[in-house]
């Protein structure tokens, strides 16, 4: 036994010789990644590769999001751009939700694209592991997107993304049922009890309890999520158990009880009841816009959010995004191609086909749809959800709002949920 | 008198078990001839039914459910017919030779897959990149089979196991190799066993969703389950109605091969797993 | 000249088959030394890589990626691992060989020796095959697994902008040291046992039941129900859970639904109460999980002879006591192993606790929610914010944990006990 011992130790040794760092001098990297030559080369091509002109390459590949909508028009719009350019784009659907965890394993890998797609609220996640690349935009083109839309898209001082479109969430009503919207949330109980019957179904107003809805609430009582310091997120002062996010979560409380939701409402079962009339208003995202008003046609209204304390109620804002790969060996090319598929005429197309509201004013403005007059008012008031990772760690308020709901005590709560959010914070090893 | 009573008591007992066995079935069936997309609906038998998810899947051009059809099909037959071929070879050689970690070895991989795999899936990434398998069913397969080795392995000797010896010393004495004595004297033995190899690992592409999803990137490539998971997950676009569709299509076929090869799969299950 | 072993020794420890070549075996001598040339000309290059990787773990941001890095490590040991046995083959055989020569021995014919060999290489040329396959599939990552629990990996150590590092057991000592960690630790691990001992032994008890009574000789129509009871067998596991998810909401699941129209019971809170959401999964779980169990006690019912039945009807003994002495132990003791893989497998069961309610409802004051079993509590701490560090070192120590008591179960089996008797 011990022989074998001794034997085994002895090849290792053998080969332990040749195991010393690679060296790296001349081609960078080429041996020090085992076969990935692009790897290190992309980098070296990123670093240096600011308006200088690059060799043009045969192929971009794309990571469209992978529903039949989104991966037509970006089709669509890669085909304009290769008979441009002569550059043809290669589109990949790959899961908006999973590309981020697919990014970071198949574009060190060398399998990545040039550019792919995510929600600006993933920013920081990308910009920390390294996955996305810092662009450079000239005066003339920042004024191309909206300016809620870029600032969204920043992170640590620099802007990241290429924004597609802009998404939010608001009131959806049927004519049928309601003449008017609501102006003030805390009037909805009063004035549409008559259309509340839970024994019957019947509900006149119903929104998620969870996080997502219910910040209007905590912040227009004065809580926040993180405070801000020179336009960044500062993760260590979190606003959400002071004075102003418990009397709001405490009003949303008594809102949610007044007005008839059940706790346990999800999405799904909301949909349904909206679908079959029985519910006459519902606070929604635009996503649900398409099967709303396939059922219910004419009888579909949409509103801005009803007021809450007597002010604009700020809805979370999403920006949906292009960013360049750290991987990119084309960084350059990548950024026209994004330039490209989200100038006014892509946008207009974009938004013909997806439904979604462009990130730029002059296609916003465009929009003819009366449908979309209540989104675009909302979008005034929203505000963007933080990008930084740390952000992951607050959907622990889910859980807050189930308790709040079901009535216990907010203050109490909101500073357990608070510490526990602290708490991760410091344990993810910032 | 008394023996009437009992038999009642055990059918109604079946029954009761038929009827809870059933109801999320029906609810099921229900659901997928039901309109719009949410699971949610005010009764069982739907109040307009409409067969407009099962004509998505077959005819719309969004749709691969054809295409994963076939993946799966295809992955399922491959990684069987493989997992018989490595499993029967290393349970003949762990049944009927004596070598060096016979003994613990076997025991050894059951035990190491039990360990939870939550970070391993990372690795299998990177090394199935590494071998330019990474986004192809082969890669899949090779998975699934190498996955399968220890379990099934421990079967089949088990039920090797129950075979006399005096089998293979006749063959012996007759001129037979070891590996004629396997294909023409034990194979046709361990049948029943190996059919539930054989289905096991037939079920285990159509019912696994999670390796698909890390190791297949081209939608045209995915297998079933996958395919189908991605219809509930997607934040605001999930389609339940679709999804249970295409379930309850997976689910019939497998639920005949289970009543045809019954015989099989209950006496090779048995003796594999109480001799092993 | 006389033949020495030890120079057969030294010369195979220098280079694999240069001993066999002594040894005047001179084809297993050049088919040894092709070897060694082919994987030294074929891997040396990654190995070298792999071993400063797996050592260092990338000195250079950017252009290093630790996590490949440790893989290609993890694979170059694993390489070496198999080389090092053929060596020690090689090496072994050099000399056994160079002693039978010394003491006179007179070599066999060539076709002798072959067949020689065939004999004695038949289990191994069987099993490599599927050996290699495992190394790869099962023990390959295992390994990389259990490397992360040591190292620094979380989101602001990720590759490809920042390097990983090596900490030794730092992510053990922050177990127990960090709140959000120790605080709902013992509260989980103490669900986690009941749910292991509840669920698993409710699906063996049913399965055997049913079994038992289906098995009955005066049951008619046996073939369609056995395929009825093992019909849950037959969905993916997924969309059933999923189904029940939604069939046990609240306020619109059909369940509750069924209760108000049939029994006028109020609705019961299956999603928002802990208990109830408990009683619910482990409903679920026997749901799922009895059809196996059903269909293998069913194959080992037809197995007993009938002998012990028949002394027993001798002696006048009840059914009840025939079920009790001869029926249970054997089907028990027979089917041990099948049944301990049972009670492992949902121990870590992730699926159901997941897909069903995500681990909900949530507790006041403890980062678990109220069905967390350790696996999925593990999951959601650490994906939110990718601390893929304490991922591995819990998922190491549910390992060690679930390993030890399947082992010390293994043992007391029939079969293990027979295997050793060998």
């Amino acid at each position: 036994m011990k022989k074998t011992w001794i034997l085994a130790c002895l090849c290792i040794l053998l080969f332990g010789v040749t195991a010393c760092a690679p060296d790296r001098s001349g081609q960078l990297g080429g041996a020090g990644e085992g076969g990935n030559d692009g790897t290190s080369s992309n980098n070296e091509a990123s670093v240096n590769s600011d308006g200088t002109g690059q060799q043009q390459p045969d192929k971009l590949v794309i990571w469209s999001n992978d529903d039949a909508k989104h991966l037509k028009v970006v089709e669509q719009l890669a085909g304009e751009f290769a008979a441009d350019t002569g550059v043809q784009v290669e589109v990949v659907p790959v899961s908006g939700s999973e590309q981020v965890q697919k990014l970071s394993l198949a574009a060190p890998a060398g399998n990545g694209p040039d550019l792919f797609y995510q929600p600006q609220d993933r920013l920081g996640d990308l910009a920390v592991q390294g996955l996305a690349e810092a662009v450079e935009l000239s005066q003339q083109e920042r004024a191309e997107y909206s300016a809620a839309a870029l600032d969204a898209v920043q992170y640590e001082g620099q802007t990241y993304g290429f924004p597609i479109s802009i998404e939010t969430y608001a009131l959806y009503y049927n004519k049928a049922l309601v003449d008017q919207p609501p102006v003030k949330m805390e009037d909805i109980a009063g004035t549409y009890a008559s259309l509340t019957d839970a024994g019957q179904d019947r509900y006149a107003f119903l929104m998620v309890p969870d996080f997502y809805y219910a910040i209007p609430f905590i912040m227009n009582y004065g809580g926040y999520i993180f405070g801000q310091q020179d336009g960044k997120y500062d993760a260590s002062d979190l606003g959400l158990n002071n004075e102003g996010a418990v009397q709001g979560m405490s009003a949303y409380a008594s809102f949610v009880k007044e007005t008839g939701i059940p706790a346990t409402m999800t999405t799904d079962v909301m949909d349904t009841l909206f679908l079959e009339g029985k519910a006459a208003m519902t606070v929604n995202g635009l996503w649900a816009m398409k099967p709303y008003a396939e059922k219910l046609g004419d009888d579909l209204g949409t509103a801005p959010l009803p007021t809450v304390n007597g002010e604009p109620a700020p809805s979370f804002v999403g920006v949906k995004s292009w960013f360049i790969s750290s991987y990119s060996k084309h960084p350059e090319w990548a950024k026209r191609l994004a330039l490209h598929l989200t100038n006014a005429a892509s946008s207009e197309v974009y938004y013909e086909q997806t439904g979604e509201i462009p990130a730029r004013p002059d296609a916003q403005q465009s929009i003819a749809d009366p449908l979309y007059d209540g989104f675009v008012q909302q979008l005034d008031s929203g505000v963007p959800m933080p990008n930084i990772p740390e952000m992951s760690t607050v959907w622990a308020m889910d859980d807050a709002v189930d308790f709040i709901v079901q009535g216990e005590d907010p203050k109490s709560v909101l500073d357990e949920t608070t510490e526990q959010i602290a708490s991760q914070i410091k344990a993810s090893g910032r | 008198m008394k023996s009437r009573l009992e038999v009642t008591g055990i059918y109604l007992i079946i029954g009761l078990m038929t009827v809870v066995i059933c109801y999320p079935l029906a609810w099921a069936v229900g659901l997928s001839f039901n309109a719009g997309t949410s699971l949610y609906s005010s009764s069982m038998i739907p109040k307009e039914p409409t067969l407009e998810h099962y004509r998505w899947l077959f005819t719309s051009p969004e749709s691969n459910y054809l295409t994963w059809y076939r993946n799966t099909l295809y992955v399922s037959t491959v990684s069987s017919v493989l997992s018989i071929l490595f499993t029967s070879m290393t349970a003949y050689a762990l049944s009927r030779f004596q070598f060096v970690g016979r003994k613990s070895g076997m025991y050894a991989f059951l035990l190491l897959q039990m360990f939870p795999v939550m970070m391993a899936m990372v690795a299998i990434y990177i090394f199935l990149n590494l071998i330019g398998l990474l986004n192809t069913l082969i890669g899949l397969i090779m998975i699934y089979v190498g996955g399968q080795i220890p379990f099934n392995a421990w079967l089949v000797k088990g039920y090797l196991d129950t075979i006399s010896r005096e089998l293979d010393d006749a063959a012996k004495i007759d001129g037979a190799g070891p590996i004629r004595l396997f294909i023409r004297i034990l194979l046709p033995l361990i049948t029943p066993i190996l059919a539930i190899v054989a289905l096991t690992n037939f079920m285990l592409p159509i019912f696994d969703f999670i390796l698909p999803s890390i190791i297949l990137h081209d939608k045209s490539k995915y297998t079933l389950a996958v395919g189908l998971y991605h219809f509930v997950t997607e934040k605001y676009s999930s389609n339940f109605t679709v999804f249970t569709a295409g379930a309850i299509l997976i689910a019939v076929p497998i639920a005949g091969i289970y009543l045809f090869l019954q015989k099989y799969f209950i006496s090779g299950l048995a003796a594999g797993g109480t001799k092993g | 000249m006389k033949h020495r072993p030890w120079i057969a020794v030294g010369l195979s420890l220098l280079f694999a088959g240069l001993g066999q070549l002594y040894n005047r075996s001179y084809i297993k001598g050049i088919i040894l030394v092709m070897l060694e040339l082919a994987f030294i000309i074929t891997f040396a290059d990654f190995i070298g890589l792999g071993l400063w990787g797996i050592a260092t773990l990338g000195t250079i941001p950017k252009l290093d990626h630790s996590i490949f890095l440790l893989v290609y490590g993890l694979l170059s040991l694993i390489m070496l691992a198999i080389a090092g046995m053929i060596y020690v083959l090689n090496v072994r055989d050099a000399k056994k060989e160079a002693e039978q020569l010394a003491s006179g021995w007179e070599r066999p014919k060539l076709r002798e020796r072959m067949k020689q060999a065939y004999m004695t290489s038949m289990p191994y040329v069987l099993s490599v095959p599927g050996f290699i396959l495992l190394l790869f599939v099962v023990v390959f990552p295992l390994l990389f697994a259990v490397s992360l629990a040591f190292t620094n990996y979380d989101l602001y150590h990720s590759p490809p902008r920042q390097l990983v590092d090596w900490v030794g057991f730092d992510n053990f000592v922050s177990l127990v040291t960090v709140p959000i960690w120790n605080q709902s630790f013992m509260k989980v691990l103490s669900w986690t046992l009941v749910w292991t001992v509840v669920s698993t032994t409710l699906q063996i008890g049913l399965g055997l039941v049913l079994a038992v009574l289906v098995n009955d000789k005066r049951v008619r129509f046996k073939r369609i129900i056995r395929t009825i009871l093992i019909l849950p067998w037959a969905i993916p596991n997924f969309v059933t859970i999923m189904i029940f998810s939604a069939l046990f909401n609240d306020q619109f699941g059909a369940i509750n639904r069924t209760l108000r129209d049939w029994f006028q019971m109020a609705p019961i809170p299956w999603l928002t109460d802990p208990l109830f959401t408990k009683l619910a999964l482990i409903g679920i779980q026997v749901w799922l999980g009895f059809p196996f169990l059903f269909a293998l006690f069913t194959g080992v019912l037809q197995s007993i002879s009938h002998d012990a039945y028949e002394a027993a009807d001798v002696d006048g003994g009840t059914r009840w006591q025939k079920f009790r002495y001869i029926t249970l132990p054997h089907v028990l003791f027979a089917t041990g192993p099948l049944l301990i893989i049972q009670y492992t497998a949902n121990f870590n069961n992730f699926n159901i606790i997941y897909l069903f309610n995500g681990g909900g409802p949530a507790v006041r004051g403890q980062t678990a929610g109220g069905t967390d079993i350790l696996i999925s509590w593990v999951y959601q701490l650490t994906f939110t914010t990718n601390n893929y560090n304490m991922a591995a070192a819990i998922s190491l120590i549910i390992g060690v944990i679930v390993i030890a008591f399947a082992f010390f179960q293994f043992r007391r089996t029939k079969s293990f006990k027979e295997e050793r008797d060998h």
